[in-house]
């Protein structure tokens, strides 16, 4: 029953973000209030949830539930963030439709109706895209986009084919496995922006609506990593020549991304091009996961999913924040906003804790795991490697706001609460123009000028960009020269009884000025939770260990062949492949049961046309 | 006797090569709606009758999509670069390796469905190499039939939430298409015609003034620098054209010379400045005309026209 309420409250909610145009209040609401069905819904898919679509079973399992409510709260919490910095049309209609997309994909018993729903998830990446620039521009990702939904539904299609086995006539059935996994693999690096498909991915802060980066690179990637995580073992773990040759080119488009993603978050200067590379780079471990082929890589990545669906919005939404609290995004004019923001700065390292974690945290092992298992010995290095370059992009912006503020940061409003109820403060403290535009004294000030700026001479206000800096006051009759002819245009505001103003009014006002740290806490509060995920909380690390229903069904499948699964044997052959398969069980990070292990919490095997084991040689 | 699949497999293709080839948008939309409705049928030998009215409902639902997206503003397609004769030859090329290989023993679906899917995916191949957000769409979208063809072909009728779920992909992925066909699409297809004409707009270079934009800083005040200015407006429009690859139809529209004929009002205003580019004979052109609808008045510069206009010096 929860399924279907998830995947109704969905339903309806995209398309009541998306009819009325241009977004107003009632999109809004039916925007979030969807999401936050979405996301009790999706708490309450546990093992037992079944629902069945025509001969189709969709079952939850606790894995798929808990990435549901993770992908379903972070998107809820990026939208209350995005009340406040800019609300963007179109990133709660698509983020729903692609929550529908993903829900079917990870509940679904049949693999072919799973990725061709993770592929109509994936086609929700078009409504966030900016729409008025000129074609053929910089900032025209278009036609980007409607490439990436091109690749990413043609490769999952063709893994269908492959993963749906048909009765293949050739001595051989490699060259179709190695083309189902190119494809997985294709469609991951694609949507989630690795080296070489970087490029649309970077520029993502200037072709599509603010903070839809989490839909576009983290959301739907991660999605579809849950499901290709999946086949790894299953469908991949055969002994190949050919799909050697494959598992070493996803290989190598993760180290690359690993590397340069890393690289690049650390020469760019624009906030968002760098929180995008650090997506990018993380990303790679979901190719990594791919390239692993191992059931000891399907607990470790699922976590890792978890801890980055969480970190990476975490992420998105702090560079949205910064970018409203300063009005700028670059690097450059934010030199000092860690004095005037201290939150953000928790709330980055937050994120930067949550991301990396430390040695003998799950997300830590997480890592670690899979690359040692995706990548031969002379590569571990890289694990070390990707901890300081994301170190390294942590701490530049963290040292870039410890340096003394610029201007427009000292301008700024801070997280300083500010009051509306305060009494009169000396006329001096507040700079009053002939229009009425009262500003907020800079921080040298002290807050006896900002709080008396901050004061309600007339009871309508406008909320400006910085609303908690400045603070345009519509004329009030009072305060004309006419009606208080002995006030100055200084002390006319100041001097309005304060009777006159409705205690509702106030409080409208408070909430207002304190716009800055309000989403600082909200920010806050979603890197507490990443944190909290990525540290195994939440029962996720139990969650892990079983993964989605389709997992189980592809593991209850019998074998074709009698040849078993080359799962990691202790005197396997050495493959002329970069990544031989390893000689040993991985340990996992817990000590947890293998997934292979049939999990006690999951349901029972489904009938299901899920991929049975081929061994070809 | 001719089964029902094989019809709906020959009209599939048919449909698929009249989404790629022409440049009208509306042949383009009726093509994939072609496709679209004659995929299920072609794709099983008994098609469910639920199955195959929800696939037509949403094929129906993604053309209307695409329809309303197109009509009011003359969005057009690249068009196929080796036209439609040479489109059929190469399809039906593919629909016979379709028809007559067998990777797959035995054949769940009819044989027509798979020469049906390697007739379309052959089709959707040049298309994804464009640049044109119509073209590449329908491209995607035939590739998306013949992948959904070969899989029902090989693998056999899928269930009903599987044909949902296909149905759900197609129509998002033409709504991705009909969204992502801005008004600014439409600017393009106008600029080919009006940037030829000086002072036209093309901001994708960043060096030519745009029509109503503020006038540059001081010292662009010469008068000499100014004819010249206005004169070499349409040359560098020019070589912005032809320093990218372009369009067929834009270069056709460049090579025919018709729209920059149009571009007369400058080119009149200058007589004793060399012509910006050769008028070659009107002779045979196969440059589509302009759609009336999104003709308007030739666009003049503010700077072209003042360079044709007496110049009060103020002093």
């Amino acid at each position: 029953m929860s399924l279907l309420i998830l995947l109704a409250a969905c339903g309806v909610g995209a398309v009541a973000g998306l009819v009325p145009r241009p977004a107003g209040r009632a999109a809004r609401i039916a925007g979030l209030a969807a999401l936050s069905v979405a996301f009790v819904a999706a708490l309450l898919v546990g093992p037992t949830t079944r629902a069945s679509i025509g001969d189709v079973t969709l079952a939850g399992s606790q894995y798929s539930g808990l990435f549901l409510a993770c992908a379903a709260g972070s998107g809820l919490l990026l939208c209350i963030v995005a009340l406040a910095v800019g609300w963007p049309d179109d990133l709660a209609p698509a983020s729903l439709a692609t929550f529908a997309g993903l829900a079917v994909a990870l509940t679904a018993t049949d693999s072919g109706v799973a990725l061709a729903a993770g592929a109509a998830a994936a086609t929700a990446g078009a409504l966030v895209m900016v729409r008025t620039t000129t074609p053929g521009s910089e900032t025209d990702g278009r036609l980007a986009e409607m490439r990436t939904i091109g690749l990413v539904s043609g490769a999952l299609l063709l893994a269908a084919v492959a993963v749906l086995r048909p009765n293949w006539r050739g001595p051989s059935d490699s060259p179709i496995f190695v083309l189902a996994f190119l494809g997985l693999g294709l469609a991951l690096a694609v949507r989630s922006g690795a080296v070489p498909f970087h490029v649309p991915a970077a520029r993502l802060g200037r072709t599509a609506e603010p903070l839809t980066q989490a839909l576009l690179l983290v959301w739907i990637p991660a999605g579809l990593g849950v499901l290709a995580v999946g086949w790894s073992a299953t469908t991949f773990g055969i002994r190949s020549d050919w799909l050697n040759v494959a598992v070493s080119v996803v290989q190598v488009v993760a180290v690359a991304t690993l590397v340069l993603g890393g690289l690049a978050s650390l020469v760019h200067d624009e906030l968002e091009e760098i929180a995008a590379y650090s997506i990018v780079a993380d990303a790679a471990f979901v190719l990594l996961a791919l390239a692993a082929r191992t059931d000891a890589a399907a607990e470790p990545s699922r976590l890792w999913l978890l801890a980055f669906v969480a970190a990476k919005t975490g992420l998105v939404a702090w560079v949205g924040a910064v970018s409203h609290a300063f009005a700028t995004s670059n690097l450059e004019g934010l030199h000092g906003w860690l004095r005037r923001t201290p939150l953000l700065g928790l709330a980055l390292v937050a994120i930067a804790v949550a991301t990396l974690g430390w040695p003998g945290s799950p997300v830590y092992g997480a890592r670690s795991t899979l690359i040692r298992l995706a990548l031969p010995g002379s590569l571990q290095f890289l694990f070390a490697g990707s901890i300081v370059l994301s170190l390294a992009c942590y701490g530049r912006l963290l040292v870039f706001g410890a340096l003394t503020p610029t201007e427009d940061v000292s301008t700024a409003g801070s997280e300083r609460p500010r009051w509306a109820f305060d009494p009169p403060r000396p006329k001096k403290s507040a700079v009053v123009t002939d229009s009425t535009e009262v500003k907020a004294v800079p921080a040298k000030k002290k807050s006896s000028g900002s709080r008396a700026a901050a004061l309600p001479p007339a009871p309508t206000t406008t909320a400006g960009a910085n609303d908690n800096s400045i603070v345009r006051v519509a004329p009030a009759p009072a305060a004309t020269p006419t009606s208080a002819p002995s006030a100055t245009p200084t002390s006319a505001p100041a001097t309005k009884p304060k009777s006159a103003v409705d205690f509702r009014r106030k409080l409208a006002l408070t909430w207002r000025l304190n716009r800055t740290l309000e989403v600082s806490l909200l920010v806050v509060g979603g890197a507490t939770l990443a944190v909290a995920l990525a540290f195994g909380g939440f029962g996720a690390s139990n969650a892990s260990r079983f993964g989605i229903p389709l997992d189980t069904a592809a593991h209850a499948t019998p074998t074709r062949t009698p040849r078993p699964t080359p799962s990691p044997t202790p005197k396997a052959t050495p493959v002329p492949t970069l990544a031989p398969l390893p000689s040993t069980p991985a340990p996992s990070t817990s000590t947890s049961p293998s997934v292979s292990a049939p999990p006690s919490g999951s349901p029972k095997p489904v009938k299901t046309s899920a991929p049975a084991r081929n061994i070809t040689d | 006797m001719i089964q029902l699949a094989v019809v709906a497999a020959a009209a599939a293709v048919i449909g698929g090569v009249a989404a790629v080839t022409p440049r009208d948008s509306r042949l383009v939309a009726l093509g994939l709606l072609v496709a679209m409705v004659a995929t299920p049928l072609a794709s099983s030998r008994e098609p469910t009758g639920l199955a195959v009215a929800f696939r037509i409902l949403g094929a129906v639902l993604a053309i209307y999509l695409l329809w309303t997206a197109t009509r009011d503003r003359s969005i057009e397609s690249e068009g196929s670069g080796i036209g439609a004769t040479a489109e059929l030859i190469a399809a039906a090329a593919a629909f016979s390796v379709g028809w007559f290989v067998t990777p797959v023993t035995p054949l769940t679906g009819p044989v027509a469905a798979q020469a049906a899917g390697f007739a379309l995916i052959a089709l959707a191949v040049a298309p994804l190499a464009g640049r044109n957000v119509l073209r590449v769409g329908a491209g995607i979208v035939l590739l998306l039939l013949g992948i959904s063809l070969l899989l029902e072909a090989w693998v056999g009728e899928g269930s009903s939430l599987r044909q949902v779920v296909l149905t759900v992909l197609l129509v998002g992925t033409v709504g991705a298409t009909s969204l992502l066909l801005s008004p600014a699409e439409a600017t393009a297809a106008e600029r080919v015609d009006a940037a030829a004409g000086p002072g036209a707009s093309d901001d994708r270079d960043g060096d030519v003034q745009m029509p109503g934009a503020p006038e540059p800083e001081e010292g662009a005040t010469d008068e000499a620098a100014e004819t010249r200015e206005a004169v070499a407006a349409p040359r560098r429009v020019s070589t912005a054209r032809t320093s990218k690859p372009r369009a067929p139809r834009a270069n056709r529209v460049a090579a025919s010379g018709g729209p920059v004929k149009r571009a007369g009002p400058v080119d009149d205003a200058t007589p004793p400045l060399p012509a910006p580019s050769p008028q070659p004979a009107p002779a045979p052109n196969r440059a589509r005309r302009p759609n009336p609808r999104v003709q308007r008045e030739p666009r003049v510069s503010r700077k072209a026209r003042e360079s044709t206009e007496p110049k009060d010096s103020g002093q």
